[in-house]
């Protein structure tokens, strides 16, 4: 027989015999390939348009001198210039610039010396633009942008602009277009160049710099120059070639974007379901079909290839569309996506989508495959079927039926190989065996589905019969004498709820130990910082001036001047910061692993010692009473940590001071903010106005109370999940596809069944009925599986996953709210299904109904 | 009188993209008429020069240049020609106000260093610009000294010390004054143009004995011979009509030195300011105006890289003097084409001189500079 032709017969027929389950089952593939591609396109956008930033910012440059945002001193590069193998050492003053007037806009500024650029970097002007003259470059106000920016801001030469650097609003002339190449296209065109002079006095570095940019000669390796140059720097600063950066930024983002990967591969997952259950319907409504086939003699190899073919062919057309469909999704999700991440890690500016075509064909690959794969078994099961078999009916749900103990045996073992997955450690800082734990989970209790079914049929059966409903009685005999049909399908939904409610808890376990966190250690009334500090690497502090002024107001009883500069710690990047631990211990209150936070900040004060998050103690293994190496100005010191703080702000980990010692350390007795604590009885709103009044008029300083605060915490918060609640109901809306997959079967099958009951007298609405019924049945049985699976699946995402990747420690809090919500919607999903099968169940003529030879 | 400050710089056409930095650079060095020089002292005519003073810094004129030049010869006869010039350009002053950045400019650095190789007919140049913010370039207003990161130029008494190198090329040279400076111009100031302070100081030390090494391409010879070293200083010397100009430095064996510019107007014709100076074996410097002295340019090479159009062999004729030479290019290609830099072109390279004097035969070497000459000229904007 010509392989073409039975294709023909059987895989082609089938579009035309089985237009919607095809049309449904294309679709669950298309959504969970869609997604899992948007992800990871998303997420690859980011890197890759970060990693290009980096790249263009650093030019030509092998090596970087830095000290994160502490920055150092310039005088360190004359020393620099004459380390023997250094060919040229450009000075870099960096900073992050809001746009004033236009929130959540900034400009990426680079304080350049363009007389020593040229090794480094090429500045090109727009065509046709005059070159500039001296004056344009080294004037006061002077600046250049992107022709980009300027475009879609209608500026252009001598227009002014005007930013937010440090604690001020600050007028900049705008003398000329940079073309849009190269660096002039990093970071979308937010990118701005001043002389290095300018630079250093409006974003208050006189004396310091940001970066030493190095470009190296012959003499001697990379590693050989480093080391050169260590023995004349200071121990705090770091050499690192420039893709060093990109991979710190890959390591701090990647926790995030696994998270967001895995929880695109769980909607992938259910879609395999549905491929699973579409080739299991598939086999069994063509039982006759390959008895004739193989009468005919098609091998059994060949009925399995059959069968693989079409799983595949399903997972082609579905990846196909999903691939397609993802680059769309993709586009949405990237705002969201890159909006985290200025948030949270770092300034991010991103062109657009744009993956590599490895990713395409991956996702391709991965759906088909994986189609295939969820195909091989029901296709082997279709491979074993005997020409005589064939004309029995039941002879495949019999199999399950004798597989259902080994399957829950099968989920037994399964569900304690995730319990010991939890158990070890990360693996290079990714919490691999807690994906697997996962995993194992979702799969384990989809094992338990078959004998679940039998059970579950033949119990409500007996119920049934003592309650007298025979209709009840016919849907739950459904339940049970087509395990095979429908458990898949109940897995399917199972695993999406469980997602659901699993991902519910965890998000708001963790928003409550959140909210129970700012409560208890936000305790200032009113908090002062400059509003460029919004964004990540701004760098703004408060005027000296300000600061002295503020302590002598009225209606003040104590300040909190805080500190905090982003740099390499204990190979991460970490926030070192200050404050006073004196007014902390008495006015405010931190939430420590162990012991009291008044005394446990009064001994670091008096020890001249630190108290560090609970992430970074996780990440350096370090705990109360060990010593914190830090390498400071005067070399490497060893601080006493006093204890272990819990701290949701940042993931990056934190190591705070005081400020007397920071003063000591770094010389700078300046504030970045003041968190003010009122004197009892006086007015937040009077002291507010006394402050802005020393602020002056041209200052951008935000005065933020601490309900404000709490409520914006929380605001950046929920927004950091809204990709994940977004893959959540993708999930759900797979499996709806899986169960109206299955119902759709159901009624078909049982055509001849309908119309005998019909015939005996069932009405329509009868038979409508029995179909609902048994939609509600399942769906039952789906919200207590997913309760199950999802409450077991929120611990391991908060006590392993999350954990390990960021090393928060969440409160677990179970909310009957989760319970409604996912009861409603696997009632709710199971019954929207049914509908159109059971319109079809109703509407089905008798005659042709009892003629259908099924 | 010599530097990048005549009419050489100039911008890119329409619609070509322009480097800020270099652009930038350019426009230092363009004749203003803005406020801006006026900051600066004015080259007038009763300047008394004074050694070793006036060979230090002059940081109240807005532009100043030290330019050495010279032929080399090593042990095994090879011969080169090599050009080491440090240059100086005072920035505004209210362009900096009272900012208190180190990097605020006071003073941009330029440095060139250039080496011919007589026997390869090969060119080699590179070129520096510091603002000298944490010392990094400077030169002393105290003694000669000046520097761009690790090349120097350091003065003790008649002896100068150089050292440049750049990619597998080095020069460490010490040179010492066999005749006294030789100021040129009248009432101690050279005159570029009509008009008050349009003018500039200037002097030379016409002819320096020179030994030390010279390393090429990684190869180190010692060296000796001899180099021509010019000072100049001034603030607003040039008029934007002025299109080029052409310079001759050239060693007579007779124990004379020849020093003579035109300065090349719109219409082709010279500026009647062009003058030179005849420097007698004993020291004495005699004023040649334009009167005195013809340039006649005899063969043109056509520069492949830029299309210029340079004489490369001139019929240099004094008539009253009696000087009768023909100067021609050590070879044709010594042209500076940095439009990927500075975006300054023009063609500075070593000669030879032969001819007559009094009616007996006389040759020597020197150094030859031409502007103008690669594009129309085009006065910024």
């Amino acid at each position: 027989m010509r392989i073409w032709t039975v294709c023909r017969l059987t895989l082609v027929r089938n579009v035309r015999v089985n237009p919607v389950r095809v049309l449904v089952t294309v679709a669950g593939v298309a959504i969970g390939v869609a997604a899992f591609t948007a992800v990871r396109a998303a997420n690859e956008s980011v890197l890759r348009s970060f990693g290009r930033a980096i790249d263009v910012v650093a030019g030509k440059a092998t090596l970087q001198v830095s000290a994160g945002e502490l920055g150092f001193d310039e005088r360190l590069l004359p020393a620099v210039q004459r380390v023997n193998g250094v060919v040229a050492a450009a000075p870099i003053i960096q900073s992050v610039a809001p746009i004033a007037g236009r929130p959540g806009q900034a400009l990426l500024v680079l304080g350049v010396d363009l007389f020593a650029e040229d090794p480094f970097r090429e500045y090109r002007l727009a065509g046709g633009d005059r070159p500039p003259r001296l004056e344009d470059l080294l004037g006061p106000e002077a600046i250049f942008v992107t022709s980009a920016f300027a475009g879609e801001n209608r500026l252009q030469r001598g227009s002014s602009l005007w930013l937010l650097v440090g604690s001020k609003r600050q007028r900049f002339v705008v003398k000329g277009l940079l073309a849009s190449q190269g660096l002039a296209r990093a970071y979308d065109g937010n990118l701005a160049i001043l002389d290095i002079a300018t630079a250093q006095v409006a974003f208050d570095k006189v004396g310091r710099l940001d970066r030493i940019d190095l470009v190296t000669g012959e003499q001697g390796s990379l590693d050989e120059i480093r080391a050169r140059l260590a023995t004349v720097l200071p121990s705090h600063l770091t050499v690192q070639r420039p893709d060093r950066r990109n991979q710190q930024v890959e390591k701090m983002l990647r926790a995030f974007r696994l998270n967001l990967t895995a929880l695109s591969a769980i909607a992938l997952l259910v879609a395999l379901f549905l491929v699973y259950n579409a080739v299991s319907l598939s086999v069994l409504q063509r039982r006759r079909q390959i008895g004739i086939l193989r009468s005919l003699g098609l091998t059994r190899a060949g009925v399995a290839a059959l069968f693989a073919a079409e799983g595949a062919a399903l997972g082609l057309v579905g990846s196909l569309l999903g691939v397609g469909g993802g680059l769309l999704l993709g586009r949405a999700l990237l705002q969201s996506v890159s909006q985290t991440i200025s948030a949270l890690y770092a300034y991010l500016r991103v062109e657009g989508i744009e993956v590599a075509p490895g990713l395409l064909w991956f996702a391709l690959g991965l759906g088909t495959a994986g189609a295939l794969a969820a195909s091989l078994a029901p296709a082997y099961s279709a491979s074993r079927i005997g020409p005589k078999e064939a004309m029995h009916l039941g002879s495949f749900e019999r199999a399950w039926i004798r597989r259902s103990p080994l399957a829950l045996l099968l989920g037994l073992l399964l569900l304690v190989a995730s319990f010991l997955f939890t158990r070890p450690g990360p693996v290079g800082g990714t919490p691999l065996f807690g994906y697997l734990s996962l995993v194992c989970l979702i799969f384990g209790i989809a094992c338990f589905t078959p004998q679940l079914l039998r059970w579950a049929g033949a119990g409500l059966q007996a119920l049934c019969g003592n309650w007298r409903a025979p209709l009840l009685r016919l849907a739950t005999g459904n339940l049970s004498a087509h395990v095979g049909r429908n458990a898949v399908a109940v897995a399917a939904m199972m695993a999406a709820i469980a997602m659901l409610v699993g991902l519910t808890l965890m998000i708001g376990s963790f928003r409550r130990t959140v909210e129970l966190w700012v409560g208890q250690t936000i305790r200032a009334d009113l908090i002062v910082s400059p509003t460029a500090r919004y964004m990540k690497g701004s760098g703004a502090r408060l005027p000296d001036t300000f600061v002295e002024g503020a302590s002598g107001i009225g209606g003040i009883a104590a300040l909190d001047p805080f500190v905090g500069r982003r740099v390499e710690l204990l190979g991460q990047e970490a926030l070192l910061a200050s404050g006073d631990f004196e007014v902390v211990a008495r006015y405010g209150n931190l939430l420590f692993r162990r012991g009291d936070s008044a005394t446990i900040l009064r001994r670091a004060k008096v020890e001249r010692g630190v108290i560090i998050s609970e992430s970074l103690a996780l990440a350096g293994g370090l705990s109360e009473g060990d010593r914190l190496p830090l390498s400071v100005p005067s070399g490497l010191v060893e601080l006493p940590i006093a204890g272990v703080f819990y701290d949701y702000a940042t993931d990056g980990g934190k190591v705070v001071m005081d400020r007397t010692l920071w003063a000591q350390v770094w010389g700078d007795d300046g504030a970045d903010v003041l968190a003010i604590y009122l004197a009892p009885g006086s007015d937040e709103a009077t002291v507010r106005q006394r402050l802005e009044a020393l602020a002056g008029e041209d200052a951008a300083i935000s005065f933020t109370s601490s309900r404000a605060l709490k409520a914006k915490v929380l605001e950046i918060f929920d927004s950091t999940f809204v990709v994940a609640r977004a893959l959540e109901l993708i999930a759900i809306l797979v499996a709806v596809l899986g169960v109206f997959n299955v119902l759709w079967a159901s009624v078909l099958s049982r055509r001849r069944e309908i119309g005998i009951l019909r015939s005996v007298g069932a009405t329509r609405g009868q038979v409508a009925r029995i179909v609902l019924e048994e939609a509600g049945l399942l769906g039952l049985l789906v919200e207590v599986l997913g309760l199950l699976a999802g409450l077991c699946l929120s611990l391991i995402l908060i006590h392993v996953i999350n954990k390990q990747s960021f090393g928060w420690t969440i409160q677990f809090q179970f909310s009957w709210w989760v319970v409604i919500k996912s009861s409603i919607l696997a009632l709710g999903a199971a019954l929207l299904a049914s509908y159109l099968p059971a319109r079809r169940a109703a509407r089905m003529e008798i005659p042709a109904a009892v003629a259908y030879e099924g | 009188m010599r530097g990048r400050d005549l009419g050489a710089p100039r911008r890119a056409s329409v619609g070509q993209r322009v480097k800020i930095g270099m652009a930038v650079t350019l426009s230092l060095l363009v004749p203003t008429s803005t406020p801006a020089a006026q900051a600066f002292r004015q080259a007038l005519p009763g300047y008394r020069f004074e050694f070793p003073r006036d060979h230090a810094s002059h940081p109240d004129f807005k532009t100043e240049w030290w330019y050495y030049s010279g032929h080399l010869r090593t042990e095994d006869g090879l011969r080169f020609g090599y050009q080491l010039t440090f240059f100086r350009v005072g920035v505004d002053p209210s362009l900096r106000g009272d900012s208190r950045s180190r990097w605020a400019v006071r003073d941009l650095h330029l440095a060139h260093f250039a080496v011919s190789d007589l026997q390869q007919r090969r060119f080699i140049y590179w070129e520096r610009r510091d603002r000298g913010a944490l010392g990094s370039a400077g030169a002393s207003s105290e003694t000669l000294k000046m520097w761009n990161g690790a090349w120097t130029a350091d003065g003790k008494g008649n002896t100068h010390r150089l050292t440049a190198a750049a990619e597998g090329h080095a020069i460490d040279l010490t040179l010492t004054a066999t005749k006294p400076p030789s100021i040129h111009g009248l009432s101690g100031v050279s005159q570029k143009a009509e008009g008050a302070g349009r003018a500039s100081h200037y002097y030379s030390l016409t002819r320096m004995a020179t030994e030390g090494t010279l390393t090429v391409a990684g190869k180190r010879y010692g060296v000796t011979g001899s180099t021509w070293m010019d000072h100049e200083f001034g603030s607003n010397q040039l008029t934007p009509s002025q299109v080029g100009w052409d310079w001759f430095a050239l060693q007579l064996d007779d124990g004379t030195e020849l020093m003579l510019y035109q300065l090349r107007q719109t219409d082709g014709s010279p500026d009647p300011h062009s003058s030179g100076s005849l420097i007698h074996p004993d020291g004495r410097v005699e004023h040649l105006s334009l009167r005195a002295f013809r340039l006649e340019p005899h063969e043109v090479w056509q520069s492949p890289k830029s299309g210029g159009r340079y004489p490369i062999r001139w019929r240099v004729w004094l008539p009253e003097r009696r000087i009768d030479l023909i100067v021609q290019a050590a070879f044709s290609d010594q042209e500076l084409d940095t439009r990927g830099s500075t975006q300054v072109i023009y063609w500075e390279g070593s000669v030879t001189a032969s001819g007559t004097a009094n009616g007996r035969p006389i040759s020597g070497v020197g150094y030859l500079e031409m502007t103008g000459y690669a594009e129309p000229f085009r006065q910024p904007l």
